[in-house]
């Protein structure tokens, strides 16, 4: 049992550290995104897809979780048959996209609520905000391609 | 859009102003120069401009006093119909200047009140402790004696006092009241030997109060500011119902607010004509579109207006006025959430309208949900007509919701039933459930993606070769756009450990090599020295991890979905779980759970599917081909809100 313990353990941080970032994240952004509101509301639907755009870490997290419940399904053994080492292996194969997921949220949604700023003061340039912010997130994309070509090499056998 | 250039005589400048107004097709420039300026009427603009501040300080201060109507009544009101005559006699008569001096009269008697009425009620909180004193403030002191009034922290009190009293005998202390932790005391105390007091009670932490120039005893102060209370709440009550008599005049209050609106900005946009004595010339953007019609129009009333029409010039930037087809017109509030397109540059409106509505109806993904969405959005749009921004985010809500219930039907989701609850004639239609299978589900939302950055990819090609960059349009987008479509097996196969056959992943990979090759050799195109032109090439792969990051981000697409399925599912998991309860109770609560759980999930999710599709839009679409930052067209027309004014015929 404690093979699937540790499976259930490695989902469980990828989707709930990958959210939490996320939570972080949308959170910082959208009480810079209020504090423009309350001065302009015409503004309030770019700044909301600012506030959205730190969200994406909670996705890729939920996203691993369905790669891993997925690959331990295609192993067809019963959930008391999975060894400890593949237990210990889907763990450590959650870590990337969890820790990447975590920190890129936060300091994506750092730079998100700084790009309420830059709207607040010349909204024709939300674009330039968003990419601002979408290059703290590639690092997330990051962390999940390590935890997807980890998972893919994961096998019963090893 | 056209530069329209007017020239005319100075007697018909005010007609052609209306006219102009009227046609709402013309953003006026400025072309004033200075012998212009010092002809412009500024005083009759302002004297306009206070009135009409007077007329909303006016409707400002009468909103709380106006009868409430209900939303379905506000809804089904139309506007005010007025004639030009009555808003002539409204304004000739002073009616707005009459009704600002009564509300400013009401206001301040209200605020004189009101304050007068909080100044009471804090002196009769500050003595209340002290009421037990029978004596009056004016008779506090005699030649030899005097009371002063301290606050004592309660446990310090008694000792203190008393060790006062031993040590200063012609001293006597009386506690009024222990409240909140201080004794409220007054001492009698020598005139000698007040500073003493002093000492010995601020060394116990005492704070003293004095009540300078009150008169009488507490209580009767007390008494007295409390009959004054009556008397406030009366001043109070009085003109709250004189305002309330003023509010029923609030419907012609909102007619001379329009009215002294359009007189503002009649009067204040010849602030941009050019004048001369005699003469007056007026520049503005004019829609091609619209030019025979405004041809016609001026041709129609006027004689001697010289008219002449160019368009842009180079390094111009006109204002920006997008049209699209009916079906395609709700998406612009997508494109205009995030910029317009320049002038040269193509509305990205109808291209990314499909995938909007696609990725919309994915992410949404249940049936039910996209019906209900569909409804409300009719209901908002047929009831109470909004406009501009509004009615086309409804409009496109309601497409969203079609769109959301056919893709829900194809994916099984209708309010999270079960799928084998479906009538076999439904069952057969759907296609993929992605819960069962999500990993179908997140490779059909890869593909997507794929395909909607290649088509990005494509519009930038395409206006390469329009605008004669050859090269770049074949190096830099068509090799690209063959490269990642010959990568896409590959990576299946390498990186999500899909299936790929045999032949094609040979033949994948012998493109890959090949065309990687040719864009290392083409990436440096336009540098001098082979050393720069290999650097360039080099690092024109590094794209190579934006795209696949780009791709990954379209997973959203199958999150979002998901999570609308899994929290349906609970609402009715739960609602089941509850339907047991006895006496009924348990109908009652569970068609609560379903109202509100599906009604909070059905909200959420739209949120969602709207920002993430849009931001699939913004980021990894527009990013491949489009720039932004048009200005919006803004013509010179009638902004009448509240009112109509028709003609009466004679």
């Amino acid at each position: 049992m404690l093979g699937f313990m540790l499976v259930v353990l490695g989902a469980a941080l990828a989707a709930g550290l990958a959210g939490a970032g996320s939570a972080l994240g949308t959170g910082v952004a959208g009480q810079a995104a209020n504090g423009v509101v309350s001065e302009d509301p015409e503004k309030f639907g770019r700044l909301l897809v600012l506030q959205a755009l730190p969200g994406t870490q909670g996705i890729y997290g939920l996203v691993a979780l369905f790669m891993i419940i997925n690959r331990v399904a295609g192993w067809g053994v019963s959930l008391q048959e999975i060894p400890v080492s593949a237990g210990l292996e889907i763990l450590g194969a959650a870590l990337p996209v969890a820790i990447t997921g975590l920190v890129s949220g936060l300091y994506q949604g750092k730079v998100c609520a700084a790009a309420c700023s830059l709207v607040a003061k010349r909204p024709e340039e939300v674009g330039k905000g968003m990419v601002f912010g979408v290059v703290v997130e590639t690092y997330a994309v990051l962390g999940l391609l390590g935890t997807i070509l980890l998972l893919q090499r994961i096998s019963l056998g090893a | 859009m056209l530069k329209v250039h007017l020239l005319g005589h100075d007697s018909v400048r005010d007609e052609v102003k209306r006219f102009l107004r009227g046609l709402g097709a013309v953003e006026v420039t400025d072309v004033a120069l200075e012998r212009s300026e010092s002809l412009f009427d500024e005083e009759s603009v302002r004297e306009y401009e206070y009135r009409r501040e007077q007329v909303e300080s006016c409707l400002d201060f009468l909103e709380p006093y106006a009868e409430k109507r209900s939303f379905l009544e506000k809804a089904g009101v139309g506007p005010i119909v007025t004639t030009s005559d009555a808003l002539e006699e409204l304004d000739r008569s002073g009616f707005a200047q009459g009704i600002w001096k009564s509300c400013s009269g009401l206001e301040k008697r209200m605020r004189e009140a009101r304050d007068g009425y909080a100044r009471s009620r804090e002196l009769v909180h500050m003595l209340a402790p002290w009421a037990p004193i029978g004596v009056p403030f004016g008779s506090l002191s005699t030649n030899r004696f005097v009371v002063r009034f301290w606050t004592i922290p309660e446990r310090e009190a008694p000792g203190t006092l008393e060790a006062i009293e031993e040590a200063m005998p012609c001293t006597e202390a009386v506690i009024c009241a222990e409240e909140r932790g201080w004794a409220f005391a007054a001492v009698i105390v020598a005139k000698e030997e007040t500073e003493m007091l002093e000492e010995r009670l601020k060394a116990a932490g005492g704070v003293e109060h004095s009540f300078g120039d009150l008169s009488g005893t507490p209580s009767e102060i007390i008494e007295s500011e409390l009959a004054s209370h009556r008397s406030f709440e009366e001043i109070i009550k009085a003109a709250e119902g004189e305002a309330k008599e003023l509010a029923r005049e609030r419907d012609k209050l909102l007619v001379l607010l329009d009215h002294y609106t359009e007189r503002v900005g009649l009067g204040s946009i010849e602030k941009h004509f050019h004048r001369t004595e005699s003469t007056f010339v007026v520049e503005g953007w004019l829609r091609a579109a619209g030019r025979r019609a405004f041809e016609r129009g001026i041709r129609d009333r006027f004689e001697d207006i010289e008219l002449y029409f160019r368009p842009p010039e180079e390094g111009e930037e006109p204002p920006i006025d997008l049209v699209n087809r009916p079906l395609v017109n709700p998406c612009e509030f997508v494109t205009t959430l995030y910029g317009r397109p320049v002038y040269r540059e193509t509305d990205p409106t109808p291209l990314l309208a499909p995938f909007f509505i696609l990725f919309f109806a994915l992410c949404l993904t249940d049936a039910g949900y996209g019906l209900a969405l569909s409804a409300v959005s009719a209901i908002i749009l047929i009831r109470f007509k909004p406009s501009g921004g509004t009615a086309k985010l409804m409009r496109l809500l309601f497409i969203g919701g079609i769109a959301t219930a056919a893709v829900g039907i194809v994916t099984g989701g209708v309010f999270g039933i079960e799928t084998s609850q479906f009538p076999q004639a439904v069952r057969s239609l759907i296609l993929i459930n992605p819960l069962e299978e999500p990993m179908k589900m997140l490779n059909i939302a890869f593909l997507l993606g794929l395909s909607h950055m290649l088509f990005g990819m494509g519009i930038r090609m395409a206006s390469n070769f329009r605008a004669g960059l050859v090269a770049d349009a074949l190096f830099g987008d068509l090799l690209w756009i063959l490269f990642l479509v010959v990568l896409a097996p590959l990576g299946f196969s390498a990186i999500l450990g899909g299936y790929v056959p045999d032949h094609l992943f040979f033949w994948s990979k012998r493109a890959s090599v090949l065309l990687a090759a040719l864009i290392f050799l083409t990436g440096g195109r336009g540098e001098k020295g082979i050393a720069k032109r290999f650097f360039k090439g080099l690092i024109g792969f590094y794209d190579v991890v934006g795209y696949f990051g780009d791709v990954l981000s379209y997973a959203r697409l199958l999150a979002l979905g998901l999570a609308t399925s899994a929290i349906a599912l609970a609402v009715n998991g739960i609602a089941a779980m509850v339907k047991g309860l006895p006496f009924y109770t348990g109908y009652v609560a569970a068609a609560l759970i379903l109202v509100l759980g599906h009604g909070f999930n059905m909200a959420v999710n739209t949120l969602g599917a709207f920002v993430h599709s849009g931001r699939l839009q913004y980021l990894e679409f527009f990013s491949k081909f489009f720039t932004g930052g048009g200005r919006e067209f803004r013509p010179f027309r009638n902004e009448r809100r509240h009112s109509v004014v028709k003609e009466i015929e004679e």
